[in-house]
């Protein structure tokens, strides 16, 4: 898509939008019943009430902590994982078979298990985010300073670098690119399993979440209400995307070089 | 013997005694790691920390499998159905809308704009909406398997045949190839590794679609597939089967993984050193 130019792609697009609003709005007129699909503005007018109520925000708020929460565990729990697997072998093997067999696994299927051990709560959350993000990130990181190249170990030495300090500036920048994808993996897992969870979770609890806020609306039949919902993570999607990683890779792998 | 015949028995030698090394210290360890899990359950289970209800035997867990083994396997079956059905359906719509894509820059601006959209939409998170629309039903999930396995396939579609080189296309020309054979003996082989690529994600996310719809469809359908069974045995408290269940759906991981889309990259990309398989980054 590159020879195309911006102003073009961006008329394209828009367009597109518009057609998609029309035949929207002109099935409504063709009688569709207004409760399995309102029209347009009605649509617009609940998301616009949603947002500026605060109540779409406090229920993204609310999944996003518990995702944070999960995430940071993970990072911390792999990096304990990968130093093991670095430092003894017979750790290696073990945290490679755990990986295979945990990585593949959707851990939506975990959501029953955590229900009966951990609960409902926030606390259940965590843990199904945890399970959703250790493995690709302990997969990478594992991958990741493992491929770090010798020479440039061997050149950090030379000029003077030890433990700590050749961590830090040879093996994790050198790592990075596969940190960063582990990252970027964890979160679109850990998204899609706390929406799920939350709506599994639900229907015997008052959770919070972004998930059960389009879900509750079902019980509901509240159109606009699900659509909001679907809207605003597609939105806030977008934003993690271009906001945060692409920005944490300008600055760091694109600028060094290792990566386009 | 001549000397080539001698360096072959060297050889096949050097490798079997790799082989054994491998097989002595690699597998043992992880052998030994899992039962020390399995053990420590028992144990768990043995001291009655917990009810009976929430923590099963791991020896229940496993002669579930005995017991219903015939059940997960139609389960594991219907949800296969479903994943075959939408993959198929990805397939074909994929390559339409890469061959539209290439053809016309409007096409391919609206579709990079719903790729952008539907990307970080968790599959689960239209079920509402189309229950709504379609209730409750084979449909509502056909679609959010499909919604899940249709844009990793047309992205990678996408790329991998934008990306062709235009040397091997003119070699193509070259040697007289036209048309549908020039499509098939150099376009598809140059795309392959992207192509694969497209179907290992998109396995991998309707596989992980299909179970969470499952779940959250739960008590309200009559039958489905194994994620169904795993929240109607949570839902009846049979705990030992709900693990053997989930048991299940970690070993069909590991297995497609390891039997089916390695063996695929081993007969084509990597066999035609397309690319290298030793550290690549896990994405998707």
């Amino acid at each position: 898509m590159g020879s195309i130019s911006f102003l073009r792609r961006t008329i394209y697009q828009a367009l597109f939008i518009l057609v998609v609003i029309g035949i929207w709005a002109f099935f409504v007129r063709q009688q569709v019943t207004e409760m399995t699909m309102p029209p347009p503005w009605v649509v617009g007018k609940d998301l616009l009430g949603f947002i500026l109520s605060g109540e779409i925000i406090y229920k993204l708020y609310h999944t996003v902590v518990a995702i944070l929460f999960g995430l940071a565990a993970s990072i911390v729990i792999a990096a304990i994982m990968t130093t093991a697997a670095l430092l003894f072998t017979r750790a290696a093997y073990i945290v490679e078979v755990l990986t295979s067999i945990m990585h593949p696994m959707p851990s939506v299927a975990m959501i029953p298990l955590v229900i009966v051990w951990i609960g409902i709560g926030f606390e259940g959350v965590v843990a199904l985010t945890i399970n959703s993000c250790l493995w690709p990130i302990l997969l990478n990181s594992y991958t990741g300073f493992r491929a770090v190249h010798i020479t440039y170990m061997e050149v950090g030495r030379n000029v003077g670098l030890r433990r700590f300090k050749l961590i830090g500036s040879v093996m994790i920048p050198s790592a990075l690119p596969y940190l960063l994808a582990g990252l970027k993996v964890a979160w679109a897992r850990s998204w899609r399993t706390v929406v799920a969870a939350e709506m599994v979770f639900g229907t015997t609890s008052d959770s919070e979440g972004i998930g059960w806020f389009i879900f509750e609306a079902l019980q509901y039949v509240n159109f606009s209400q699900i659509l909001s919902g679907i809207l605003v993570i597609i939105i806030f999607g977008i934003v993690m995307e271009r906001a945060v990683f692409e920005t944490i890779e300008k600055k760091t792998i694109i600028k060094w070089g290792m990566s386009k | 013997m001549s000397k080539h015949d001698q360096a072959v028995a060297i050889n096949k030698k050097l490798n079997f005694g790799m082989l054994r090394g491998w097989l002595t210290g690699r597998t043992a360890t992880q052998l030994a790691g899992l039962l020390s899990i399995v053990i420590l359950w028992e144990l768990a289970f043995r001291a009655q920390i917990v009810s009976e209800l929430l923590f099963p035997s791991f020896l229940d867990v496993i002669s579930q499998f005995w017991i219903k083994a015939g059940e997960l396997c139609v389960r594991v079956g219907v949800t296969f159905a479903y994943i075959g059905y939408a993959m198929a359906i990805s397939l074909f719509l994929g390559f339409i809308l890469t061959f539209l894509s290439m053809r016309s820059q409007m096409v391919a601006s609206i579709m990079e704009m719903i790729l952008a959209m539907m990307h970080p939409l968790p599959a689960v998170a239209l079920l509402p909406l189309l229950i709504i629309w379609f209730g409750l039903g084979s449909f509502a999930l056909l679609i959010v398997v499909l919604n899940s396995a249709l844009w990793p396939i047309f992205l990678n579609a996408y790329t991998g045949f934008r990306t062709v080189h235009q040397t091997y296309i003119e070699v193509g020309r070259n040697i007289g190839l036209k048309g549908l054979k020039l499509f098939w003996h150099v376009i598809l082989p140059s795309a392959l590794p992207y192509l694969i690529t497209g179907i290992e994600i998109s396995w991998a996310r309707s596989w992980r679609a299909a179970i969470a719809v499952e779940l959250v469809f739960g008590a309200a359908t009559t039958s489905g597939g194994i994620g169904w069974t795993i929240y109607m045995s949570y839902f009846d408290m049979e705990t030992p089967l709900m693990v053997a269940a989930i048991f299940t759906v970690a070993a069909v991981g590991v297995l497609a993984e390891k039997l089916v889309m390695e063996n695929l990259e081993k007969k084509t990309v990597l066999k035609w050193g397309m690319i290298q398989r030793s550290e690549t980054m896990e994405t998707g």
